[in-house]
C-alpha cells in the first residue's frame, strides 16, 4: 500500500465566468521515501491537488467533487475538519511558494516555528525552544537564537524560505509538499534551497511531492515525475525515462521548450498556442489544440492514463515512440 | 520609539499648541465683551468700565495679547469669571470625568466591534454578516443627541430606571457611555470586518491551516493581530475627538466634563476657561497619539523600523 494515494480526484471552482474544473480525475501515489514531482504549467492543476492533501480548497467557491485521497490506510476525505487539521503539520506539511506572504508578518520566526509543536501538543527533548534553535542552525541560519526573535521581514528571501522548510519538517511529517518553493528565488538561492531539501530527503524516509515547472529542479530532486496538463496528468515515468523517452506529446513539447545542457540541440522549441481556457476545455483530449499528433479521435474520446511500460503511464491516444 | 524621536515630536506639537492658543486668544474675544453679560442691562458706564479695567480689558488687543501669552508660557491661565478660582483648576476637575466617560465607551466600542466585526468576517455573506452589517450601519449612523434623548425617554421618563442628568455613581454612567459607544462601535464593525475578510484570504492564514491550527486560533491569533491596525488607527482618531468632551452627550445629561465646561465657558464669555481647556485637551491629544503610535509598533514589528 503506497503512502499516499490520490485517485479520480475532481475539484470545481464557482467562478463569476462560470464553473472551472481544476482537476478532472487526478490520479497517482506516492511511497515512503520517494520524490515525486509534480510538473506543469500554471493552471494546470499542481497548486490545487496540493491544497486538495491538506484540506485547503476554499469552500466555497471551490468543492471537491469526487475522488479519494488515502493517506497511510484512511480515506482523508472521510475525516471531519478538525481531524484533517490534526494530520496537517503533524504528519503531512506543506512549504508554499513565497514566504514572504506565507510566514506571518507580526509574529517572530522562532515563535512560528514553535507554533507547530504547541498545536500538536508535541514535547521534544529539551524543550520547544532548544527544538527551534536546533532546526534554525540545522538549515543553516547563522545566530539562531537571535534570529528566532527576528520578524519575517527582517530575513532574506533565500533565509524565509529555509524557515518555512525549517517549519515544515519540524515534527518529521511522513509527506512533504513542496508547492514550487524555489519559484521566487533567485538561482543562487534557488541551488541552495534544491540542496536543502535534498538533505531532508536523504535524512528522513518521508515521501515528498515537489511542484514545480522547472525541469532543472525536477532533474535534480524528483525520483518519479507526474506530467499535469488541464487538471489531468497526462503521463507519469521515473525522471530518466522522462527526459529521455517522453510518451505524451505534451510532455515532448515542455522538454523541447527548455533549455537542456545534456544535449547538442541548441533551438528551443515553444509550445504552440497557449493553456486552454478552463472554463470551456475542448472535448476530448485537453492538449489536442496544440497538438502535432491529434488526430479525429483526440477531439472525440478523452484518453485514459495507460500503462506504457513498466511504472509508467501516459494518456495519449497516439504517444510518441522514440525507438 | 527612540528619544530624540519623541523630542522631534514633541517640538511640533509645542509649535502646533503654540498656533492653536493663539487663535483661541483672538476668537474668544470675538464671541463678545464679557462686562455686558456679567453687569445688570441698567449698570451704569463707570462700572462697566471699573470691571473692564479690573479685567484688563480696557488696555489695547496686542498689549492683552501680550501679557497673556507670558502667563501662558508660566502656566498661568488666570482666573475664571464665573467659578471666580483658577481656570485650570477647574479644568483638571472637569477633564478626568470627561477621559473616564470616553475611555469606557471606547474600550467597549473597541472589544465589542473586534468580537463581532470578526465573526462577521468569519461568516461574510451568511445571515449572521448580514445582521451585523445592518446593526453596526444603525450605530454608525445614528446621531448622539437623538440616542440621548430616546435613552432619558425610555429609561429615564418612561421605566425610570436611569436618572435623566446628573453626576454620581456608575447609574449615571450608563446612559452617557451607551450614547457615545454607538458610533465608535458601527464604525469600527465595518472597518474590522473589512480588515478581518482581507487578513483571512492572506497566504500566512493558509500556512496556519496547513500547520494544523484549528479555525479559532487561525482567526483570533494569526489573522486578527494582522487586522488591528486600521481599527488602532480609528480608535485614535476617536479618542482625540472624545478627549474634547462627549459635547452634546455631556450636555443633555449634564456631565460634568470638559465639553460641557467648554460650551459653558464660551457661552459665559469665559475666556480663561475656553483657554484652559483648549491647552488641555490639545495635551491629551498630543499624548493619545503618541500612544498610538506605540501601540502601532507593539501590534506590527514592521513599523517598527520605519
Amino acid at each position: 500500500m503506497a503512502l499516499l494515494e490520490v485517485e479520480d480526484l475532481q475539484v470545481s471552482f464557482d467562478t463569476a465566468s462560470g464553473r472551472i474544473f481544476a482537476l478532472n480525475g487526478v490520479s497517482f501515489s506516492l511511497e515512503r521515501g520517494e520524490v515525486l514531482a509534480l510538473l506543469g504549467e500554471s493552471g494546470s492543476g499542481k497548486s490545487v491537488t496540493a491544497s486538495a492533501i491538506m484540506d485547503l480548497v476554499p469552500n466555497p467557491p471551490g468543492a471537491i467533487d469526487r475522488g479519494s485521497i488515502r493517506f497511510d490506510g484512511a480515506e482523508l476525505l472521510k475525516l471531519s475538519r478538525n481531524e484533517r487539521r490534526d494530520l496537517c503539520g503533524n504528519r503531512i506539511a506543506l512549504i508554499f511558494q513565497d514566504a514572504l506572504a506565507a510566514l506571518n508578518p507580526v509574529y517572530p520566526v522562532g515563535w512560528q516555528i514553535a507554533e507547530m509543536y504547541r498545536i500538536h501538543g508535541r514535547n521534544p527533548e529539551g524543550g520547544v525552544e532548544k527544538a527551534v534553535i536546533d532546526l534554525l542552525t540545522a538549515i543553516g541560519i547563522p545566530d539562531p537564537e537571535r534570529r528566532a526573535r527576528q520578524y519575517p521581514h527582517e530575513f532574506s528571501g533565500g533565509m524565509r524560505q529555509r524557515i518555512m522548510i525549517a517549519m515544515a519538517v519540524a515534527l518529521e511529517p511522513d509527506v512533504i509538499i513542496a508547492d514550487e518553493p524555489t519559484t521566487a528565488l533567485d538561482v543562487t538561492i534557488q541551488a541552495q534551497v534544491v540542496d536543502l531539501l535534498a538533505t531532508i530527503r536523504k535524512r528522513s524516509d518521508a515521501g515528498m511531492i515537489f511542484i514545480t515547472h522547472d525541469l532543472g529542479v525536477v532533474a535534480e530532486l524528483a525520483d518519479r515525475v507526474a506530467v499535469m496538463y488541464a487538471g489531468r496528468i497526462v503521463e507519469t515515468a521515473n525522471v530518466f525515462e522522462l527526459f529521455e523517452d517522453a510518451r505524451h506529446p505534451y510532455s515532448v513539447g515542455l522538454l523541447a521548450s527548455q533549455p537542456r545542457v545534456d544535449t547538442d540541440e541548441d533551438e528551443l522549441v515553444p509550445i504552440p498556442g497557449s493553456a486552454p481556457n478552463p472554463v470551456a476545455l475542448p472535448s476530448g483530449c485537453a492538449f489536442r489544440t496544440r497538438c502535432p499528433r491529434a488526430e479525429r479521435l483526440c477531439a472525440e474520446v478523452i484518453p485514459p492514463l495507460e500503462t506504457v511500460g513498466p511504472g509508467r503511464q501516459a494518456a495519449c491516444h497516439f504517444p510518441v515512440l522514440t525507438a | 520609539m527612540s528619544f530624540t524621536y519623541f523630542l522631534k515630536r514633541a517640538a511640533f506639537a509645542a509649535l502646533a499648541l503654540a498656533a492653536l492658543m493663539t487663535s483661541a486668544f483672538f476668537l474668544v474675544r470675538l464671541t463678545g465683551d464679557p462686562v455686558n453679560l456679567y453687569l445688570p442691562v441698567d449698570a451704569s458706564d463707570a462700572a462697566r468700565e471699573a470691571m473692564r479695567i479690573r479685567l484688563g480689558l480696557d488696555r489695547s488687543l496686542l498689549a492683552q495679547f501680550f501679557d497673556w501669552a507670558w502667563d501662558i508660557l508660566s502656566l498661568d491661565f488666570g482666573m475664571s469669571l464665573w467659578h471666580n478660582r483658577p481656570a485650570m483648576d477647574v479644568v483638571l476637575e472637569a477633564l478626568p470625568n470627561t477621559l473616564a466617560l470616553g475611555a469606557i465607551a471606547l474600550a467597549l466600542a473597541f472589544t465589542a466591534a473586534i468580537v463581532m466585526g470578526s465573526i462577521a468576517a468569519v461568516n461574510a455573506g451568511g445571515w449572521i454578516d448580514r445582521g451585523v452589517n445592518v446593526l453596526s450601519q444603525a450605530a454608525a449612523s445614528v446621531p448622539d443627541f437623538w440616542l440621548g434623548l430616546m435613552g432619558v425617554l425610555l429609561f429615564a421618563v418612561t421605566f425610570r430606571i436611569l436618572p435623566t442628568s446628573g453626576f454620581g455613581g456608575p447609574i449615571y454612567w450608563v446612559l452617557p457611555v451607551a450614547c457615545l459607544f454607538a458610533r465608535p462601535f458601527g464604525t469600527l464593525v465595518q472597518i474590522v470586518r473589512g480588515s478581518m475578510i482581507e487578513a483571512l484570504n492572506a497566504t500566512f492564514v493558509r500556512t496556519a491551516r496547513a500547520k494544523g491550527a484549528r479555525d479559532g486560533r487561525v482567526t483570533f491569533v494569526h489573522a486578527l493581530r494582522n487586522a488591528l491596525l486600521p481599527a488602532v488607527t480609528v480608535t485614535g482618531d476617536l479618542a482625540a475627538q472624545f478627549a474634547g468632551g462627549g459635547g452634546v452627550v455631556e450636555v443633555v445629561f449634564g456631565f460634568p466634563g470638559i465639553g460641557k465646561l467648554l460650551i459653558d465657558g464660551i457661552l459665559k464669555r469665559d475666556f480663561a476657561i475656553v483657554q484652559a481647556s483648549i491647552f488641555a485637551v490639545a495635551v491629551v491629544i498630543f499624548v493619545i497619539n503618541i500612544l498610538v503610535d506605540m501601540l502601532y509598533a507593539s501590534i506590527d514589528p514592521r513599523v517598527r523600523v520605519e
